[in-house]
């Protein structure tokens, strides 16, 4: 917070601009997946959905894991998913489909996950 | 190294890239579980969970913290009802993402403002996460048969907010090593801004709610190991005038 400029303290991040803040993509293989529908219902913030499914039906009884169709962003606009790339739908996914494309960016305002771009599992030092 | 080991290290003993023990695999497969059951946890094993709580370190001993389960199926449900409609309420003022132009030029001053006072609380996450609720498009509760809340003792030693994080992490893991899943859920605190919640729960002066923990079997059974970032950690082992030496925690 020290090096903030007058000028930067006046302004603040936009959700909706995707010129400032960056949001998460995931990337579905198709041919490892099998239209199950679970990483619909695990997403905490609700943003994926599937072609027959929305996390709500999937919630509340009316569709059942299963059949779902493939799943992809519940979004008006392309550039802005709601993702925050947390993985849980690729922790979840029983065929390892899923794959993180970009990482969630809120912009200079707020904490970045500032390291290296690909990801590590738990090493056993 | 394989992503899901079979053998484990026995505990209290240490070697060289040795395979997890049954704790630390534990913890690098325990994830926030966001699709429960609709059978709550045998009552024995929620005790069995709180009993992990009360053992857990805090400043000075000084405990502060008290537990509120909450099983009941229709309180459950007004729970997440009056959650909802709060949440309803603050995003019908202060959601500029949504809606036509002319009401996004209204709120969005309103909104910065907030931004710019809570900046944790309005963080883009939740935001997105408050935005989509108030569109009916997912549950404040995930639908967990049981909540435990955990009411944090402002007259407790030091940072009593941290001694409520150890134990409550201390209650996550202890769930997730017997085979239950859990989250941690921040939006119950909105909950507080109704009087007949505060009443209900005592929630009152030595008493603050911030956090409670969705507790129940998991559906999905999604506890795994995933990827993390990398830390970059800077290590003091040489003189006082030396400069640390950086290194990268999980190459």
């Amino acid at each position: 917070m020290a090096t903030f400029t007058l000028r930067d303290r006046f302004i603040l991040p936009s959700y909706d601009n995707p010129e400032q803040m960056r949001y998460g993509r995931l990337e579905f293989d198709p041919d490892k997946c099998s239209e199950c529908g679970i990483c619909v219902l695990v997403c905490p913030g609700g943003s994926l959905r599937s072609s027959r499914a929305t996390k709500t039906e999937l919630f509340q009884g009316e569709k059942t894991i299963g059949k779902c169709g493939p799943p992809e962003f519940d979004t008006a606009n392309p550039e802005i998913t709601l993702c925050v790339a947390c993985f849980d739908c690729g922790a979840a996914c029983p065929k390892d489909a899923i794959r993180i494309q970009t990482s969630f960016d809120p912009g200079y305002f707020y904490k970045r996950l500032t390291q290296i771009p690909e990801m590590k599992y738990p090493n056993p030092y | 190294m394989t992503k899901n080991q079979v053998t484990l290290s026995p505990l209290g003993h240490y070697a060289e890239g040795m395979p997890w023990n049954p704790v630390e695999k534990v913890i690098m497969e325990r994830r926030s579980i966001r699709g429960f059951r609709k059978q709550p946890l045998p009552d024995a094993m929620i005790r069995r969970i709180l009993e992990a709580a009360r053992f857990a370190p805090s400043a000075g001993n000084a405990q502060p913290w008290k537990f509120i389960v909450v099983k009941s199926p229709e309180m459950l449900a007004e729970m997440e009802k009056d959650a909802r409609r709060f949440i309803k309420l603050l995003m019908f003022f202060l959601d500029y993402t949504r809606g036509g132009t002319l009401r996004r030029m209204l709120v969005r001053p309103l909104s910065k403002l907030f931004i710019r006072f809570r900046y944790n609380e309005f963080h883009p996450v939740p935001f997105g996460l408050m935005s989509q609720i108030a569109q009916d498009k997912t549950p404040v509760f995930h639908g967990a048969p049981t909540l435990i809340l955990i009411l944090e003792d402002r007259r407790g030693v030091s940072a009593p907010p941290t001694d409520v994080g150890v134990c409550g992490q201390n209650m996550v893991l202890a769930a997730h090593s017997l085979g239950a899943g859990t989250c941690w859920i921040g939006l119950v605190k909105l909950l507080m801004y109704y009087r007949k919640w505060r009443k209900r729960f005592g929630v009152k002066y030595p008493y603050q709610l911030n956090d409670c923990i969705a507790v129940g079997w998991q559906k999905p059974r999604a506890d795994r190991q995933v990827p993390r970032e990398v830390q970059m950690v800077s290590w003091f082992d040489k003189g006082l005038a030396d400069p640390p030496r950086v290194e990268q925690q999980g190459a």
